[in-house]
C-alpha cells in the first residue's frame, strides 16, 4: 500500500509555484524556448550591461570618448582609478551580470540538448545561443584580461557551459578564445543554412528571419564576430577572411550613401544596411537624453576636449567634410553635445530611440583594412576609404597611412570617430596598446594593464576557481 | 495491565440509628495510603448528599443523613472511581481499595497522532488540563500554558505591551534559527495543523488538554516540523448523559499599567529645555536671541498657569471586557453529541483596540464497543481586530506637559510645539485598522477495531482560513500633506486565503508478545497539502474622510498589485513500536520516512526518528519498603526537521516580466538558479530525565537535561558571481541549544478541609552558535559597525550565543567634561568611540525562568497564584539610551534626564553632559542585569453548595476573581510597552451547568 501511494507521491511533492514557471514546464513547449531567448536579449539590454555601461555609459567613459566631473564613478572611471569602490562596484555588477546572462543562455542550451520537442526553429535558437555565449564571454575577456594578441599568457578566466551552482572551470587565455572559437563554429554551423531578408518587411515574431533579423545574433553577426575574435587574436588571415565575407553580403549590407540624412539613418539603429547586430530597447531615450543632453544630471557626459582637431574640422571642404561630426554633434555657443542616438526632448517623448548598435558594417572594413596592410597596402586603403567616402571625406593621403605605425596612428583616431557611443573605443586603445591622450585632450596615458584590465570581483577571487 | 481488583470489606458491628456513618480508611493495591481521596455520598436518585476526603492517613469518616439505599463513591486522580452500593444493613468500617487507572486521561500521553501510555512514554513532555489553565487566567491559551511548561517561552516583546492584536514569538528549548518565524512550535488542534493566531483565538473552556512535546521521543512523529517543539490542544469530547447546559461568562476589567513611565513635568521640561540649551543660541543676530526669550516667557507663565498635560493618559482607558460561551452536550453509551458557542469581546487599554470573536465547535461522535469510533468536529470562528486609531503609545509619550492638545476654542490643535504633530487630531481624522479573519475546520476521525488487538485509524481534516485586512489612512492626515489633492487618503486592503488539507492512515497492535513484554505498535502515513494566496490592492485619492471604502477614491495607486501564491505538500511514512517489559523496562523507537515539495529533486525524501528507552524503578522489588510512588528514567535522542520557510528555493523557475520585454514580445528569465541539493534542516534532539512521586505522592518531581544541535541551517552564501548569481542558499548553518528544566509540586496539606500545595519551575537555555555563513558574518560586521542603532543589533558569532551583547565597555562619565570614557581593548581609557573595542560583555538569554504557583482550597474556596521569574540576563536598557541620554530635549523625556545628568565640571553622574543630544554609543553604561519578579496571577474561587444548587436545578456552578499581572518588580528601570502598555487586569468569572 505504502509503495503504490509513495509512487503517487512523486507527483504529489512536484508543486508548482504560482506567477513562476518551474524550469521543466518553460522548456515543455518551442515557445519556452523562444521566450526564454527574448529574455537573454532583454538581459543584455539592460544599463548594467549593453543599454549603458558597456556601450555610451561606462565603457565609453573609461574609453575616453566622454568626459564627466561631477560623479565619482565616471570620474574614477576616467582616470582608471579601479580601487575607487564606486568603479568596482560597476565593474563587479558588469562581471556578474554577463555570467548571469551567460547562465540563461547555457539553460537553454542544455535543455535543447535535453527536449524531445522539434522544431524547425531549434536551430537558429541554437546557433544564436551559442553566439551570444561566445559573444559575452568574448567581451568578458577584452574587460578583464590583457590583451590576447600582444599578452597570449597572461591572464586566466572562466569560461561557463552550464547553469549550476558549481564553480566554472578556470582556462588560460589562449584556451579561453578557443573555447570562443568553438562556440562561433557550433553557431557558424547551425546558422548555415538560414536565409536571412533584410529587404523583407515582414513583422514576425522570434525567432526572425526578415528585416529585423540584425536585432538577434544572426548568421553576418556571428561571421563579424569572428572577424573580430580573429582580429583580436591577431590572426590576420581568418579576420580578413571573415570581415571579408561580411562585406561581400552586399544585398543585406552597404555602407550608407554620402549624404547627411543617409547617414544619419545608418549610424543609429535599426541602422539599416549598416548595423549587424544591435539591441533592441525603447526606454533608453530618457536615460540616453539625460546623459548626453541634460547638462544639470550627475551622469552628463562631455564629448572630448580635442573633439574638433580628432576630426580635423580645419581641414573640412565642400568635397571633404566629415558627416559624422555633424550626426553625432551638435554645437552650441557653449558647449558641443553628442547627439547621435538622441537630441531633442521631443525624440525622447516619442520614443525615438528603437535600440543600440554593437556590431557595424565599418568595423569590417577596418578589420581588413588593418588585417591586409601588410600584404596589399592598396586593398587595406581601399577599404578606408571605403569608410571614409561613405561618411563625406576623400580618400586618404597615402603619405600619411605611407608606415604601419602611421596607418594604426589614424586608424585610433578613426574608430573613434566612427564607433563613438559604442563601447568599442576602449577595447581598441587595449589592442592598439599604445599611449593615448585623456579625454581631457592633454594628459597622455601608457598603456599597461593597471589601465586596460578591469579589476577581477573580491568574491571571484575568494569564492571561486580562480587562484586554483 | 489486568491487575485484580482487591475488595477487601470488614465488618464491624455499629449502633442502628436515623443517622448512621461509614468510615474506613482507603489504599492503594492494599499496602499504599491515599491521601486526599474524594468521597461522596449520593442517594438513590444520583444526587450528590455529602462529599469529604481522606487525611493524611488514608482515612474517611462520612455521615448519612438518611435510612434507604445510598452509594459512596470514591474518586482519585489516576484511579479508577469505584462506586459501593449500600444499604441500611452494610458494614459502617469500609476500608477500600482503588486500582490504578492505565486507561484514564491522565495515564495518556496526547501526541495527536498516537495516544501513547504514560508509563512507557520516553519523551519529555508537559501536559495541562483546562482547569489548570483557567486557574491562571482566561485570555489565551498560549499565555497561560507558558505558566506550567518549563521550556515554554514567550519571548517578551516591550514594543506591542498588551496589544490584543500582536501575536507574540514564542520558543521551545531556545532559538534554533537566525529568522524568528521558524523557532515558533508547531501547533496542533484535534490533529489538524493550525497557526499560531488559531490558537490564540481559542476559548480556553472549550479545550479538554495542551500538551507540550519537547523532544525527540516525544515529537519525532512530527519528523520535518517538529524540530522546535510540539504543542498539541484537544478539544473536549462530549460526554454521555442527559442533555445538559454549561454557560461560562467571564468580565475583565484591564487598565494601563504606567508604573515604569517617569516623565518630568512642565516646569521640569522646561528648565531641561533651559539647560540643554534650548533658548540661548550662539548667533550674533540679536533678534533671534529675543526671539528664544520670548518663547521661553511664554512657556514660563504656561508652567505658571499650572498647564501640566498628562499626555500619556490620552490614549488609553480602562478595557472592559467579556466573554461567554455556552455549551450543551449529552447523548448515551454510543452516540454523542455536543455544541459551544462562543462570543468575546476584548478590549485592549488603548482606545478603540480591541479583538471581538465569535465561534462554534460542533461535534459528534458514535462508538461502537470493540468496532468502531466516529468522531467529527467541525470549528468556525470569526474575528475582527481593531488597532488603535491614537496610533503609537510612544508618540503621547513625547509630548510635551506644557502643551495643551486643545486650543481656547476647544479645538484640536494639528501642531504642538517644535512642529510636532498632535496624535490627538490624527486619532481625529477616521484613519482605520482592521482586520476580520474567518476559520473553519473539519475533523474526521475513525478508529476500527479490527481485532481486540489491532486498530486502524484514520483521520482527515481541512481547515480554510480567510483574513481581510483593511487600512484606511484619512486625507486629513499629517502624513499626506505631501501628496496632491487628489492623491490624499489611501484604503489598502489585502486578503489573505489558506486551505490546508491533512489526511492520516494508521495500523496499530497492541498485544503481549511473551507475559512480560508488551508491544504497542504503528505503522502508519500522511499526507498533507498547503495552499496559501494573498493579494494586496490600494486606492488613494479621498476628497473626505467620511468616504472611506474604497470604490469612494479617486483611482488605483500607481505600480503593481503585490501578492503570492504558495502551495506547500508533504507526505510521510513512518513506524512506531513500543515494548515494555513487566512494566519496568521499555524502549521506544520511531522511525519516519518524509517527502516536501519544498525540497529540490535530489533531496526530495529524508528519514528522521528518534530512540528512546526508560526504566520504572519503582516497579522493582528492592524499591518496595521506600516511599517513592513513581520513579521514571528516561532518555531519548533522535533526528527531526524544520521546514518553516519559504518554498521553491530547491527549484529554478522562470518569471516572465515587463522588465524583460525585447521587441514587442515578453521574456523569461530564471529567478535563480535552484539548488537541488538542498537538504532538510535537521535537529539531532537528546534529552535525560527523570519523573519521581514520593513522601506518600505529596511530593513531585521532573528533571530534564537536553541539548539541541540543529544543523544543515538554510543560510545565503556568497558564490563566485561567474557562476551566475551573487549568492545562493545553501545548507550551511548549525546552531546548538543546551539546557536543563526542572518541575516540582508538594502537597503541604490535604485533610477534609483544607488542601495547600505549592509548585515551581525553572528553565534554563544556553546556545551556541556552531558555524554560519560568509553573508551572515558580513551582515554581523554591517550591524557591529552600525552606530545610527540605539541598541546593538545582534551579532552572530561562531562559538558565541545566539543572544550575546557586544558593546564598548565604558569608564563612566567624565566629571570634567560630561563626556563618557571608554576602555580600549588593551585598557588604556579613551573619549573616542570604536566599534572595533566593542567585546562581548553579556547575554540577554536569564540564567534562569520559571514560575513559583500555589494552590490552596478551603472547603468550597480555592486560591491559586502564580508568579514568573527570571534572573541573570543583560540587557540593554534602551530607555536610558533614548530617553535619559539620547533624549531629544524637544520631546518629554524620562525624569533621570534631569536628575541624572551631567550639568557642570565636577558633577559626579551616571550621564552624559545635558546638552548632548546625539545617540549615545553602544557602552556597557546601559547594560544592566535584569531580574524580575511578576504576580501572573492571583485568583479566588468558590464553589456553591451542591445541595443549595439543586434547588435552584443547577448541577454546579463556581465562581472566580482573577487578576492578572498585579505587579511587576524588575531590576531595571526602564519604559515598558513602548507602542501599546502593558496592562492589568482583573476579571470575575462564572461557571456553572444545569
Amino acid at each position: 500500500m505504502s509503495l503504490a501511494i509513495g509512487l503517487v507521491g512523486c507527483d504529489f511533492l512536484d508543486v508548482e509555484p504560482k506567477g513562476q514557471v518551474p524550469e521543466d514546464r518553460q522548456f515543455e513547449d518551442v515557445d519556452g524556448f523562444k521566450s526564454a531567448m527574448i529574455g537573454v536579449y532583454a538581459s543584455m539590454a539592460t544599463t548594467d550591461l549593453y543599454g549603458c555601461n558597456l556601450t555610451y555609459g561606462f565603457l565609453d567613459v573609461v574609453g575616453q570618448v566622454f568626459r564627466n566631473s561631477s560623479s565619482t564613478v565616471y570620474v574614477g572611471a576616467s582616470n582608471f582609478d579601479y580601487t575607487n569602490q564606486e568603479v568596482r562596484t560597476y565593474c563587479n555588477t558588469i562581471w556578474a551580470q554577463m555570467y548571469s546572462t551567460i547562465a540563461q543562455v547555457n539553460n537553454v542550451i542544455y535543455n535543447l540538448d535535453k527536449t524531445r520537442l522539434s522544431s524547425s526553429d531549434f536551430n537558429i535558437i541554437r546557433g544564436e545561443a551559442y553566439a551570444l555565449r561566445a559573444f559575452l564571454h568574448f567581451d568578458i575577456a577584452r574587460l578583464y584580461a590583457q590583451d590576447r594578441a600582444n599578452y597570449p599568457a597572461a591572464s586566466r578566466l572562466p569560461y561557463s557551459y552550464s547553469f549550476d551552482l558549481a564553480n566554472k572551470e578556470i582556462y588560460s587565455i589562449s584556451d579561453y578564445y578557443a573555447n570562443i572559437l568553438a562556440d562561433l563554429d557550433q553557431a557558424e554551423a547551425y546558422l548555415e543554412d538560414e536565409v536571412y531578408d533584410i529587404n523583407d518587411a515582414t513583422l514576425s515574431t522570434y525567432p526572425v528571419r526578415a528585416h529585423q533579423y540584425t536585432y538577434y545574433f544572426n548568421k553576418y553577426a556571428v561571421w563579424a564576430l569572428k572577424a573580430r575574435v580573429y582580429y583580436t587574436m591577431g590572426d590576420d588571415a581568418n579576420a580578413q577572411k571573415y570581415a571579408q565575407k561580411v562585406i561581400d553580403e552586399k544585398t543585406q549590407f552597404a555602407l550608407s550613401a554620402n549624404t547627411i540624412a543617409a547617414l544619419k539613418e545608418a549610424q543609429g539603429f535599426p541602422g539599416q544596411r549598416e548595423m549587424i547586430f544591435g539591441i533592441s530597447t525603447n526606454n533608453l531615450s530618457q536615460t540616453v537624453y539625460n546623459h548626453f543632453r541634460v547638462g544639470s544630471q550627475e551622469e552628463y557626459l562631455l564629448p572630448r576636449a580635442d573633439l574638433k582637431t580628432r576630426y580635423n574640422i580645419t581641414a573640412f571642404t565642400a568635397t571633404n567634410t566629415d558627416n559624422r561630426y555633424t550626426v553625432y554633434y551638435e554645437e552650441s555657443s557653449s558647449t558641443t553635445q553628442f547627439i547621435r542616438f538622441i537630441s531633442t526632448q521631443n525624440e525622447v517623448d516619442r520614443g525615438y530611440l528603437q535600440g543600440l548598435p554593437l556590431i557595424r558594417l565599418p568595423e569590417m572594413y577596418y578589420i581588413l583594412a588593418e588585417s591586409l596592410y601588410d600584404t596589399d597596402f592598396t586593398a587595406a586603403k581601399a577599404a578606408l576609404d571605403a569608410v571614409r567616402q561613405s561618411r563625406g571625406l576623400e580618400p586618404i593621403d597615402s603619405t600619411s597611412v605611407a608606415t604601419k605605425e602611421d596607418f594604426l596612428n589614424e586608424m585610433i583616431i578613426e574608430r573613434y570617430r566612427e564607433m563613438s557611443g559604442e563601447g568599442q573605443v576602449f577595447f581598441a586603445l587595449k589592442h592598439y596598446n599604445k599611449a593615448f591622450t585623456r579625454a581631457n585632450g592633454t594628459t597622455t596615458v601608457q598603456p599597461s594593464a593597471a589601465v586596460f584590465v578591469f579589476p577581477l570581483p573580491d568574491d571571484e577571487v575568494e569564492f571561486g576557481n580562480i587562484n586554483n | 495491565m489486568k491487575k485484580l481488583l482487591l475488595f477487601l470489606g470488614m465488618l464491624v458491628t455499629c449502633a442502628l440509628s436515623a443517622q448512621r456513618g461509614y468510615q474506613g480508611v482507603v489504599t492503594l493495591k492494599g499496602n499504599e495510603l491515599l491521601v486526599g481521596v474524594t468521597v461522596t455520598l449520593k442517594g438513590s436518585d444520583k444526587n450528590v448528599i455529602a462529599g469529604t476526603m481522606t487525611d493524611e492517613n488514608g482515612f474517611y469518616k462520612i455521615d448519612v443523613p438518611q435510612r434507604g439505599k445510598v452509594t459512596l463513591s470514591f474518586s482519585y486522580v489516576g484511579f479508577i472511581t469505584k462506586d459501593i452500593q449500600l444499604n441500611d444493613n452494610s458494614p459502617r468500617t469500609l476500608n477500600v481499595v482503588l486500582e490504578e487507572d492505565l486507561q484514564a486521561l491522565e495515564d495518556i500521553v496526547v501526541t495527536g497522532i498516537v495516544p501513547k501510555a504514560k508509563n512507557s512514554f520516553t519523551g519529555s513532555y508537559t501536559s495541562v488540563s483546562s482547569e489548570q489553565l483557567l486557574s491562571v487566567g482566561t485570555k489565551d491559551v498560549i499565555t497561560s500554558l507558558s505558566n506550567f511548561v518549563p521550556g515554554f517561552q514567550i519571548l517578551e516583546n516591550n514594543s506591542i505591551g498588551s496589544n490584543p492584536n500582536a501575536m507574540q514569538e514564542i520558543n521551545i528549548r531556545g532559538r534554533s534559527s537566525f529568522e524568528g518565524s521558524s523557532s515558533m512550535p508547531l501547533f496542533i488542534v484535534d490533529g489538524a495543523q493550525v497557526t499560531v493566531d488559531y490558537i490564540y483565538d481559542m476559548d480556553i473552556n472549550n479545550i479538554s488538554s495542551a500538551t507540550v512535546l519537547k523532544d525527540a521521543s516525544a515529537s519525532a512523529l512530527y519528523g520535518a516540523r517538529a524540530a522546535a517543539g510540539v504543542v498539541v490542544i484537544t478539544t473536549k469530547a462530549p460526554e454521555k448523559g442527559k442533555l445538559r447546559f454549561n454557560y461560562n461568562v467571564t468580565t475583565r476589567i484591564s487598565a494601563p499599567d504606567l508604573t515604569e513611565y517617569r516623565l518630568l513635568n512642565s516646569a521640569e521640561k522646561l528648565e531641561y529645555e533651559r539647560l540643554a540649551g534650548l533658548y540661548t543660541t550662539s548667533s550674533t543676530d540679536y533678534s533671534q536671541q529675543y526671539e528664544l526669550d520670548v518663547l521661553y516667557a511664554q512657556r514660563s507663565a504656561l508652567v505658571a498657569q499650572g498647564v501640566n498635560t498628562d499626555w500619556i493618559s490620552k490614549p488609553l482607558r480602562t478595557g472592559v471586557s467579556h466573554n461567554h460561551n455556552f455549551s450543551f452536550e449529552g447523548g448515551d453509551d454510543n452516540a454523542r453529541y455536543s455544541v459551544a458557542l462562543r462570543y468575546g469581546n476584548e478590549a485592549g487599554v488603548m482606545k478603540d483596540s480591541g479583538r471581538d470573536r465569535l465561534g462554534g465547535i460542533f461535534k459528534l461522535s458514535y462508538r461502537k464497543e470493540n468496532s468502531f469510533f466516529l468522531s467529527n468536529t467541525m470549528t468556525l470562528t470569526s474575528v475582527k481586530s481593531t488597532e488603535s486609531p491614537y496610533g503609537s503609545f510612544s508618540n503621547y509619550v513625547i509630548q510635551n506637559p506644557y502643551d495643551t492638545p486643545s486650543d481656547e476654542f476647544g479645538a484640536l490643535r494639528t501642531v504642538l510645539s517644535y512642529n510636532k504633530e498632535n496624535p490627538l487630531y490624527e486619532a481625529s481624522l477616521g484613519s482605520f485598522n482592521k482586520s476580520e479573519q474567518f476559520y473553519f475546520m473539519n475533523t474526521l476521525d475513525a478508529n476500527i477495531w479490527l481485532t481486540s488487538d489491532l486498530r486502524l485509524d484514520a483521520a482527515f481534516s481541512i481547515t480554510k482560513q480567510k483574513d481581510d485586512a483593511d487600512i484606511f489612512v484619512s486625507p486629513l492626515s499629517y502624513t499626506q500633506r505631501a501628496y496632491t489633492l487628489t492623491q490624499r487618503g489611501s484604503y489598502t486592503q489585502t486578503n489573505t486565503k489558506q486551505l490546508n488539507f491533512t489526511g492520516r492512515l494508521m495500523l496499530s497492535l497492541n498485544k503481549y508478545l511473551t507475559d512480560h513484554i508488551f508491544m504497542t505498535t504503528t505503522l502508519g502515513m500522511n499526507g498533507d497539502s498547503n495552499d496559501s494566496q494573498s493579494m494586496t490592492y490600494r486606492t488613494v485619492g479621498f476628497y473626505s474622510n467620511k468616504l472611506d471604502y474604497p470604490s469612494f477614491a479617486a483611482g488605483y495607486a500607481t505600480g503593481q498589485p503585490s501578492g503570492s501564491d504558495a502551495v506547500a505538500r508533504g507526505l510521510g511514512y513512518f513506524v512506531n513500536g513500543n515494548f515494555i517489559y513487566d512494566d519496568k523496562y521499555f524502549v521506544d523507537l520511531i522511525f519516519r520516512y518524509e517527502g516536501s515539495s519544498k525540497f529540490g529533486e535530489n533531496q526530495r525524501y529524508a528519514p528522521f526518528g528518534s530512540l528512546g528507552g526508560g526504566w520504572n524503578v519503582h516497579h522493582e522489588n528492592f524499591m518496595k519498603n521506600v516511599d517513592i510512588q513513581n520513579l521514571k528514567l528516561r532518555f531519548s535522542g533522535g533526528y527531526l526537521g524544520n521546514i518553516n520557510f519559504s518554498p521553491y528555493q530547491a527549484i529554478t523557475t522562470y518569471r516572465y516580466s515587463n522588465a524583460l520585454i525585447y521587441n514587442g514580445m515578453v521574456g523569461a528569465a530564471p529567478i535563480t538558479i535552484g539548488n537541488p541539493d538542498l537538504k532538510w534542516e535537521r535537529t539531532l534532539s537528546t534529552n535525560l530525565g527523570f519523573d519521581l512521586t514520593a513522601l506518600k505522592r505529596k511530593f513531585e518531581l521532573s528533571f530534564d537535561v537536553y541539548r539541541k544541535l540543529t544543523d544543515n541551517l538554510l543560510l545565503d552564501v556568497t558564490k563566485a558571481p561567474s557562476v551566475g548569481v551573487t549568492q545562493a542558499t545553501e545548507n550551511i548553518g548549525s546552531i546548538e541549544n543546551r539546557g536543563v528544566e526542572l518541575q516540582a509540586r508538594y502537597i503541604i496539606l490535604n485533610n477534609k478541609d483544607w488542601t495547600w500545595s505549592v509548585s515551581a519551575n525553572y528553565s534554563y537555555n544556553k546556545s551556541k552558535i556552531k558555524s554560519i555563513s560568509d553573508v551572515l558574518k558580513a551582515q554581523n560586521e554591517a550591524n557591529n559597525n552600525n552606530t545610527t542603532s540605539v541598541a546593538p543589533l545582534p551579532i552572530y558569532e561562531e562559538g558565541q550565543s545566539m543572544t550575546a551583547v557586544k558593546l564598548v565597555p565604558s569608564a563612566g562619565i567624565d566629571p570634567g567634561t560630561g563626556q563618557e570614557v571608554f576602555i580600549r581593548r588593551d585598557g588604556t581609557y579613551t573619549f573616542t568611540y570604536d566599534v572595533n573595542d566593542k567585546r562581548i560583555m553579556g547575554d540577554s538569554s536569564p540564567y534562569g525562568y520559571g514560575t513559583l504557583g500555589t494552590y490552596a482550597t478551603y472547603k468550597n474556596w480555592q486560591l491559586s497564584a502564580s508568579l514568573g521569574y527570571s534572573f541573570g540576563a543583560s540587557v540593554y536598557n534602551t530607555t536610558l539610551a533614548t530617553r535619559v541620554e539620547g533624549s531629544d530635549p524637544k520631546n518629554n523625556a524620562d525624569e533621570r534626564v534631569f536628575n541624572s545628568r551631567w550639568k557642570q565640571p565636577g558633577d559626579v553622574t551616571q550621564y552624559r553632559d545635558i546638552a548632548i543630544t546625539s545617540i549615545p554609543s553602544q557602552s556597557t553604561r546601559f547594560l544592566e542585569t535584569e531580574n524580575y519578579l511578576t504576580l501572573r496571577s492571583l485568583s479566588v474561587g468558590y464553589q456553591f453548595d451542591t445541595n443549595w444548587l439543586r434547588k435552584i436545578k443547577l448541577q454546579r456552578a463556581t465562581v472566580e476573581l482573577l487578576t492578572n499581572d498585579l505587579f511587576y518588580l524588575s531590576s531595571i528601570k526602564r519604559e515598558r510597552g513602548l507602542d501599546y502598555p502593558f496592562a492589568r487586569s482583573v476579571e470575575m468569572s462564572l461557571r456553572v451547568s444545569f
